[in-house]
């Protein structure tokens, strides 16, 4: 069955295969177009650097018009990332636009690693870390890029 | 694309979760680098794209052809991160030399296979393959020399295929770095200097 919905992802995923932007890759799982799988490299140059992190969308037929749900499934550590995975980010919630397509959110999520809202915390010890303990932030950022080497 | 330069703000205020802290435990690499293992089968997926017979059949299915190019991908990160351990170990470990070039051994023909293949259209596996070989040319350095001639052919064929991947250029400024000091590739590596000056001759 065509619908609305389903025709907006293949066109989205078309998009992402031709043109995909730096660091992220995604594509639905077979057979089933409203679960994805993508994964987000980590950016060069900072301590999510080497990081292969795998993540999950979930749409539903109100996709353009909500959201989908992602999540991460590679275990985290940041301030604006829950413990199940799920990511606390204004554009998957109250902000969230049509015109937003899974290009633009895969690439929002890349750039909120370096850059959490630590007033908003969805992880408080990495919120306290990342504000008072830059050092200790930067080293568990580090484990868990080490730990995605192995998760599979 | 609007989201690639819109700032993406978190924002918990509507969300009813309860935040709790992550635990993970530390984990460090051993002093000694484990040796990567060598292509067991055509399914492995830093082999499989570049099968003929599995190539064709992956992309008439194209998500199945980009979850291998994910694999692809995230396989040639962690060569890349392995290499940027070698400084490290070279420090500590008086066998390092034997490592690198044990490593290089077993990686080099899997990339070159790679360079090779129709798959380096992707945009993300080569920017995968040309950090990996970054770093595997800056932290063997001239243990790498014997392979310069295959990686400057297979950069400059792969340049002219795919001009939109800047990749390319970036490794190819690297072996400048690395190896334009040596009268063996000097010829190779022109400066500025040696550009005639337009204006002069006007």
């Amino acid at each position: 069955m065509s619908t609305p919905a389903r025709k907006r992802l293949m066109r989205d995923f078309k998009r992402l295969q031709l043109d995909p932007p730096a660091g992220i890759s995604g594509a639905p799982q077979d057979n089933n177009i409203m679960l994805w799988n993508a994964v987000i490299f980590g950016p060069d140059d900072t301590p999510w650097d080497g990081g292969t992190f795998k993540l999950t969308l979930q749409f539903t037929e109100d996709y353009p018009n909500k959201p989908p749900t992602v999540r991460f499934v590679s275990q985290m550590f940041h301030p604006n990332i829950y413990a199940d995975g799920s990511i606390c980010l204004d554009i998957l919630q109250n902000q969230w636009s049509p015109i937003y397509d899974v290009a633009a959110i895969l690439t929002s999520i890349q750039s909120l690693l370096c850059d959490p809202n630590p007033n908003s915390p969805a992880n408080s010890e990495a919120a306290r870390m990342f504000s008072e303990n830059k050092r200790e932030y930067n080293r568990r950022v580090r484990d868990i890029v080490e730990q995605s080497w192995t998760a599979d | 694309m609007f989201g690639s330069t819109r700032t993406a703000l978190a924002s918990c205020a509507s969300s009813g979760k309860v935040a709790s802290p992550t635990s993970t435990s530390s984990r460090r690499l051993p002093t000694t680098l484990p040796l990567p293992t060598s292509p067991r089968s055509s399914k492995d997926p830093l082999i499989s794209p570049v099968d003929p017979d599995i190539s064709l059949s992956l992309k008439q299915n194209p998500a199945s052809y980009t979850q291998v190019l994910n694999a692809s991908s995230r396989g040639l990160h962690r060569m890349r991160t392995v290499f940027s351990y070698l400084p490290i170990s070279m420090a500590t470990e008086p066998a390092a030399d034997d490592l690198i070039l044990s490593l290089l051994r077993v990686f080099w023909p899997i990339l070159e296979k790679l360079f090779g293949s129709e798959h380096m259209e992707n945009g993300n596996l080569s920017v995968a393959a040309c950090r990996a070989l970054s770093l595997a040319v800056r932290s063997s350095s001239q243990h790498f020399v014997t392979l310069l001639p295959k990686v400057l052919d297979w950069l400059s064929k792969n340049f002219v295929l795919f001009q939109s991947h800047e990749c390319y250029i970036r490794i190819a400024s690297i072996v400048i770095e690395e190896f334009g000091h040596l009268e063996e590739y000097g010829p190779l590596f022109v400066t500025s200097d040696d550009i005639p000056d337009i204006d002069k001759k006007k």
